[in-house]
């Protein structure tokens, strides 16, 4: 298997955009997955997954294999993400889309009112994430969704631990005061 | 009791999921005083649901999504890797070649290391005739006279018919030969001298108890002298072999040019001669022109000295019959005894070499620190604009 994994990596490497796809193909999910929930939406998560991909078939080359290959995808996907939000920061409208298992707010009439008032919770937690600072936004995502560790944030973002921790804890107190703002249900 | 800034970090370990029980217990009492810290905690777990619920939720990708990403990827071409790394030494490696040049240039001529180790070692790996310790160095020379001579005049086919003509390169050698074959060897010297057009102009043979022995004068071409060296080789075992070249030529257009000037003179006297009347006038006038016409036959003489020496280089060869004792020191080296030698010869020429290269890092120091400062500026200028990228 291992030495199938270092031939097909050869030949991408070589340029066998075959060998890539194969390559490439099993951590498809995964990357959606990083895409989709630092992106915010279908959209720019399509638009990262593309990108991502081309970057990785890019720079394959430069793959030494210190890291898991996984994990070496895993980074560029964030390191794309985080680029297309900064890029966004001046003229961020976000255009939250509905995927199946989503509840609009407006189509909430016929939930029982706790069930009503966490959907909306929920959704004001997503919409505050998007306005959140980006590299606030991708480190508490990193951390809550993708349940990564502080060293394995610093490791993929590149920054110190304390850094990681502070950047979180902001994150956090930014999402509370949205929530307070908007005036939480449930008071 | 608990204040509302203490418990903010206990809030802070609540959200990273790092408080455990007693944690809450002190959360919780505090919260019974403080409802605004209450409330926050209420935050906390709603924007934690919030969090939970946005994991949960993630769609599977679309369908499209992979041929989408295929499909740009035929289009796109993988970077071969840019491998900074090889860029990185390879400026390094010509910042060195550089640095090196600039160094070498500049390092005196005194510290420069003599090449004396490939000769030894040819002479060990040659497996040469055990030879005694003088004739050992003297195999070494840096560079023979006749090559210094050719070298300085740039290319010759004779001693001292150079390219240009002008040169006046006397050259002489000597030798001391010994041999088993003193007869032999005797009448070898003899014929190789015939046969290369020169002749022998002094010759002695001295019987001694210890042996016979020859000291010879000879007198060959310098177009046929390094032939003749070359073959010396044949005569026996030679102990000591010494050329030397003299570029007699300034003091041969010296007198050249005495020469010419005397003879102006002579025909300037010659011509008074003719019209001086009084004969104490003739009879100084006939001293001046003796002693001028003596001067002239010895610049004559010593220009055509010089054009002899010049054209017949001097060879001195000392024969010298060996007993039979000294016969069986000429075999072979044994592999041990050459290994030995070259394994002596080696490190000789390793520590120096070690020495000398000490010697040039020394020189090369500023050049290496200039040259590292300028490395370290570029690595941070590339990695900090790889970072901006």
């Amino acid at each position: 298997m291992d030495n199938l994994h270092h031939l097909t990596l050869f030949r991408a490497k070589h340029g066998d955009s075959w060998a890539f796809e194969q390559l490439v193909t099993p951590h498809e999910q995964m990357i959606w997955r990083v895409c989709w929930r630092l992106m915010g939406n279908r959209h720019d998560a399509e638009d990262a997954m593309q990108l991502t991909m081309i970057k990785t078939w890019k720079s394959i080359g430069q793959y030494r294999g210190n890291a898991a290959f996984s994990s070496w995808m895993y980074r560029i996907a964030v390191h794309t993400c985080t680029d297309i939000l900064r890029k966004k920061k001046n003229d961020r409208i976000e255009l939250v889309e509905n995927f199946p298992g989503d509840v609009c707010l407006s189509d909430t009439g016929t939930m029982p009112e706790s069930s009503v008032l966490e959907t909306e919770n929920n959704e004001r937690i997503r919409q505050g994430l998007n306005k959140l600072d980006e590299d606030q936004k991708v480190t508490l995502v990193l951390f809550a969704v993708e349940e990564k560790s502080y060293t394995e944030i610093s490791e993929i973002l590149e920054i110190p631990v304390g850094t990681v921790k502070s950047r979180i804890a902001r994150a956090r107190e930014h999402l509370r005061g949205i929530l307070e703002e908007k005036g939480e249900a449930g008071k | 009791m608990m204040n509302c800034t203490e418990y903010g970090k206990y809030l802070k370990k609540f959200e990273s999921g790092e408080a455990d029980r007693s944690d809450l217990e002190i959360m919780r009492k505090h919260e019974q005083q403080c409802p605004k810290c209450a409330r926050l905690r209420q935050l906390a777990e709603t924007v934690q649901t919030g969090l939970d619920h946005y994991r949960e939720e993630t769609p599977p990708a679309p369908q499209n999504c992979h041929e989408q990403w295929v499909r740009q990827l035929k289009k796109e071409k993988p970077v071969k890797p840019k491998s900074g790394r090889r860029v990185l030494l390879a400026a390094a490696a010509v910042l060195v070649l550089f640095i090196l040049f600039l160094g070498g240039r500049n390092i005196p001529q005194q510290i420069r290391s003599k090449q004396t180790a490939a000769p030894m070692m040819d002479y060990a790996s040659e497996g040469m005739r055990a030879a005694p310790e003088a004739a050992y160095e003297e195999y070494i020379p840096e560079m023979s006279m006749g090559e210094m001579a050719l070298t300085s005049t740039a290319g010759t086919s004779n001693g001292s018919v150079f390219e240009d003509e002008t040169r006046k390169i006397v050259r002489t050698a000597s030798i001391d030969i010994s041999t088993a074959e003193f007869d032999k060897s005797l009448s070898l010297i003899h014929q190789m001298c015939k046969e290369n057009g020169g002749w022998v102009s002094s010759s002695s043979v001295v019987s001694k108890s210890g042996g016979m022995s020859a000291s010879m004068t000879l007198r060959i071409p310098s177009d046929k002298l390094d032939t003749f060296l070359g073959r010396t080789g044949e005569l026996g075992r030679i102990i000591r072999q010494d050329e030397s070249a003299e570029d007699r030529t300034e003091s041969y257009r010296d007198t050249q040019s005495r020469l010419k000037t005397q003879k102006m003179l002579l025909e300037r006297l010659q011509n008074l001669v003719t019209t001086s009347e009084k004969l104490e006038d003739l009879l100084q006038l006939e001293r001046q022109i003796a002693e001028i016409q003596y001067n002239i036959d010895s610049l004559t003489s010593s220009l055509k000295s010089t054009d002899q020496q010049v054209n017949f280089s001097k060879v001195d060869i000392s024969l010298k019959e060996e007993k039979k004792k000294e016969v069986v020191e000429t075999r072979e080296l044994t592999f041990g005894e050459r290994l030995s030698a070259a394994l002596e010869l080696g490190l000789s020429s390793f520590s120096e070499s070690l020495q000398n290269m000490v010697l040039i890092l020394a020189a090369l120091l500023p050049y290496l620190i200039v040259g590292v400062c300028i490395l370290l500026c570029a690595i941070f200028v590339i990695r900090r604009r790889k970072k901006k990228s």
